[in-house]
């Protein structure tokens, strides 16, 4: 009910054509963005919000709306199509299925919004092969996965785990600790769910995507995943800013090469 | 073997029952009025633990520690951190032993107090900037835990009973010449404060012990021999979700044989060990995640002192070796990551000091230290010269000092309020020795019952360690702190102001402390920025009213300018979490931090004449309910589509504890 009323309360200022709250001159884009090889690029688009302007912010008032996002392959040029799409939050998300992710290629998006600018490169590498999957029963209803990658992988090669319960997600998200360096002689990499739920239900349907990341992405996954597991606390304490791929904003639009794979974890 | 000769030469000297005669002129024989808390020469303040169980206490225990830190110029950044900062150092930079060897984290949990058992020792002293050519290589404080030695000819002992822990220490006489003094604790602090604890991610355990045995042989009057003890071990741990588990635990183990001689030519050596391992773990369904870290050191000590030319100079010379076995922080983990192995180094500190009497109120201490640290890869060695002038003017006795100062132990870690997750490593070529060019003058005026100290100091640091790494770093298996730490430079200046008064039935003494601790480091501003440690304006009052011969009332009020915090610049939405973006490095302030403490304490003895002696105990921390700032944040309510400042205040809040102590 509160998702709906959310979904209706941007529906009913996209109708309006004004904006309920004009961001601040200083409030930068923020991207959150990804384009998989052989998937579709997605893109939320998003405002900072100043802390100085209240102590409540409303996250409605930050979607930026009307936003012009094109990405290019080099050889394409697209400009992405906004619409609300509740599987993702904030729900207003830009796609196109002109463009596909290509390993090897690089891709160039730029955003537009009430007078603002982001631009952003990133490629694509060649994915690691997903071998095998076992689920792993830690008792009788949780569980968790042992996945194992492809041979031949270079030790200190970058990858990255994300997951999805679909039953309960509607999006991936990263998994618990799910960023590894690859070990010489290791070919098996455990998949936790969250932080909030570490593990997986007995039963659960889940899609694994296997990514591989340069040492940018690996940087930036390592210090999201240090900032919102542990951040803001006694025993690690962070104040350091996340890295940022987007020239003129926040945030991340990052090509991956994944492997996918769904489980029913038995 | 050298202390072993030295030993025997000496019992061999004693045994032989040399008579010295010397010829004196005049002396002049008198006794120190003795005061609770007193300043001595180089501005050393000085205490008894046990005068202070009838001031305020903290959960029941009259902490040394914690008194040290109602001192202006002594700061700590939060009600929860775990450590001391002098005139705007690092924690790291103060030394903390026992009997001389080192204590490299004397804290349990959250620095709620100390692992100084009070009963156990006879003093505590605190040395802020002026320091002798003996000083340890530190760049800020020298806290100096002194057990009891004196041989006893009953037993004694002191019982403890608070609401946090309990504890006792007995003295127990083993002939003419022997005694042994043991001391333990033990806490039970989720019986009476399980919500100080809460961190509102769920069930959380926290349990410490710890024990202290000093023995004692006087061979004569002479010569002497102690044998000192120390262990703590702590455990914490915060169940966050069923399937995840964090897991705090941190022991210190300290022991020394102590041979001390008095006598023309004065001079004490000691061997020592310390060991501090620590560690963080997270307990997962499969998996653990173990960061260990882990430091021990163990030397020999040995400081001389002699008069020549008719008493006109003193002789101070001396030497210390330490060997460090250092385990770098790592991650033993499913995940990745690896331990690098021990890092063995051996630091060096050979001195001498000469004091020259010009007159009875003019002396000159002056001195070199050679310093340094070596291991297969890596040699450091600096000399430091010393001067302090102390004279006595206008009834007002002044100190100005002068000194380098080295040290070869950085501290580094995650951990903004010193926890005991920060670990230790050794200065090396990529990280070098942190120097401090220290500058000091003091005024000290005895007047009756009152003293008045000023002491204005600067010091100009250089080689300061940042950490600027996350938990993550650590998992690679290339992962060295050196690559994750930055250095800079900076300086701490201010003054300090103590008005005492310490005698009749009003006792106390009113502070005040201007600080500036400023720092530049590169990958975090281009300017000078305040430190953490930074307290610019600190106020602190202290009365103590004693009502007939068994009440005694104490109050304490403490005022501190707005610790600097990193800002929060933005906040943004990445995966449906909230995002921070940060400002400037502590280019901000927290809101000033006051309260107000109480305590009244009953004292009566059994029957007449006996040497049983009770306390009752009653203190109030935070009277009047200040809510102090200990954090800031964000919060995101997915619910309600919504971001919301939110601030944890310290739990320091009306905040009461009652004690009861029995001593005889």
């Amino acid at each position: 009910m509160k998702k709906l009323f959310f979904l209706i309360t941007v529906f009913l200022s996209v109708l309006s054509c004004e904006e309920s709250l004009q961001p601040l001159r200083e409030n930068k884009l923020v991207v959150e963005g990804w384009i998989e090889s052989d998937g579709y690029p997605v893109v939320l688009l998003t405002l900072t919000a100043s802390p100085e302007v209240a102590e409540d912010i409303n996250l409605a008032d930050y979607v930026a709306k009307f936003a012009k996002i094109t990405l290019s392959d080099g050889d394409t040029t697209v400009v992405l199509t906004g619409s609300v799409d509740r599987k993702y939050y904030p729900p207003m998300v830009f796609k196109t299925y002109d463009i596909k992710g290509v390993a090897g290629k690089t891709y160039y998006l730029t955003a537009q919004y009430n007078g603002l600018e982001v631009s952003a490169e990133t490629k694509i590498l060649e994915p690691y092969e997903i071998k095998d999957v076992k689920t792993v029963a830690v008792d009788d209803t949780a569980r968790i996965f042992d996945v194992e990658i492809q041979d031949g992988v270079s030790p200190g090669g970058k990858i990255m785990f994300f997951s999805r319960v679909w039953n309960t997600e509607t999006r991936l998200f990263p998994s618990l600790f799910g960023i590894y360096e690859v070990e010489e002689n290791k070919k098996t990499y455990t998949v936790y769910h969250s932080k909030e739920s570490p593990n997986f239900s007995a039963g659960d349907s889940v899609s694994i995507h296997l990514c591989r990341l340069d040492d940018f992405q690996f940087r930036f996954w390592q210090a999201y995943s240090n900032a919102v597991n542990f951040g803001g606390g006694f025993v690690i304490s962070t104040d350091k800013s996340l890295p940022s791929n987007i020239e003129g904003g926040y945030g991340y639009f990052f090509g991956y090469g994944t492997s996918k794979v769904g489980i029913v974890a038995e | 073997m050298f202390l072993l000769a030295f030993l025997l030469s000496v019992f061999s000297v004693s045994g032989q029952d040399t008579v010295i005669h010397r010829e004196i002129h005049e002396i002049t024989i008198g006794a120190e009025k003795k005061h609770n808390v007193t300043i001595k020469d180089n501005n050393r303040i000085v205490f008894s633990p046990e005068g202070l169980s009838n001031t305020l206490r903290v959960f029941g225990e009259a902490d040394p520690m914690k008194y040290i830190l109602t001192l202006p110029g002594v700061s700590t950044s939060s009600d929860y951190a775990s450590g001391i900062s002098v005139q705007g150092c690092d924690y790291s930079q103060t030394f903390v032993g026992i009997a001389g060897a080192p204590v490299f984290f004397p804290y349990h949990l959250f620095g709620i107090f100390s692992v100084c058992n009070p009963t156990h020792f006879a003093d505590v002293s605190l040395e802020k900037s002026i320091h002798g050519a003996d000083f340890e290589n530190r760049l800020g404080g020298l806290i100096d835990l002194r057990p009891k030695q004196k041989i006893l000819k009953h037993l004694t002992g002191d019982f403890n009973v608070g609401m946090l822990a309990s504890g006792f220490t007995l003295g127990v006489p083993c002939g003419k010449k022997f005694s042994v003094y043991a001391s333990s604790r033990i806490s039970y602090i989720s019986l009476f404060y399980k919500k100080l604890l809460q961190t509102g991610r769920g069930e959380t355990m926290y349990n410490f012990q710890d024990a202290n045995l000093t023995a004692v042989y006087k061979f004569n009057y002479y010569n002497k021999l102690v044998f000192n003890a120390f262990v703590n071990n702590d455990d914490f741990s915060v169940n966050e979700t069923s399937a995840l588990n964090l897991n705090l635990y941190w022991k210190n183990s300290v022991s020394s044989f102590l041979f001390e001689h008095e006598g023309n030519f004065n001079f004490n050596t000691s061997v020592f060990y310390s060991g501090f391992s620590s560690g963080l773990r997270l307990l997962m369904s499969k998996n653990t995640v173990s960061v260990p870290s882990e430091i021990s050191a163990y030397g020999i000590n040995f400081n001389s002192s002699f008069f020549v030319l008719t008493d006109k100079i003193k002789i101070l010379s001396g030497f210390t070796v330490t060997n460090y076995a250092v385990q770098p922080q790592g991650v033993e983990s499913d995940f990745g990551g690896n331990l690098n192995p021990e890092i063995f180094d051996t630091e060096t500190k050979l001195y001498a000091e000469g004091v020259l009497f010009f007159s009875p109120k003019i002396n000159l201490h002056a001195g070199i230290k050679h310093s340094g640290i070596f291991n297969s890869d890596y040699c450091d060695g600096n000399f430091s010269p010393l001067l302090t002038l102390n004279f006595e003017a206008l009834t007002c006795k002044f100190s100005a000092h002068y000194s380098i100062y080295y040290q070869y132990l950085h501290q580094i870690g995650f951990s903004d309020v010193g926890l005991s997750t920060n670990s230790w490593i050794a200065a090396s070529g990529q990280l070098p020795p942190q120097k401090a060019n220290s500058f000091s003058l003091s005024c000290l005026k005895d007047f009756s019952d009152y003293q008045l100290q000023f002491e204005t100091y600067y010091k100009k640091v250089s080689s300061q360690s940042e950490f600027f790494g996350n938990i993550f770093d650590l998992f690679s298996k290339n992962y060295c702190a050196e690559n994750y730490t930055d250095t800079g430079n900076g300086y701490n200046s201010g003054f300090d102001l103590i008005f005492k008064k310490n005698g009749g039935k009003i006792t106390g003494y009113v502070g005040y402390a201007l600080g500036y601790a400023r720092r530049k480091f590169g990958k975090f501003s281009d300017g000078y920025l305040p430190s953490s440690n930074e307290v610019l304006h600190n106020a602190k009052v202290n009365l103590s009213v004693k009502i007939g011969r068994q009440w005694v009332l104490s109050s304490l009020f403490n005022y501190s300018y707005g610790r600097p915090v990193t800002p929060i610049k933005y906040v943004y939405m990445i995966g449906e979490k909230m995002i921070a973006e940060y400002g400037k490095h502590n280019s901000a302030r927290m809101k000033d931090y006051h309260r107000l403490d109480f305590a009244a304490t009953y004292r009566f003895c059994g029957k007449r004449h006996s040497l049983v002696t009770h306390n009752i105990n009653l203190s109030v921390l935070n009277v009047y309910g200040r809510k102090n700032t200990e954090l800031s944040y964000y919060k995101f309510y997915k619910e309600k589509n919504q971001i919301r400042y939110r601030e944890k205040t310290s739990l320091f809040r009306f905040l009461p504890s009652l004690s009861y102590s029995v001593n005889f």
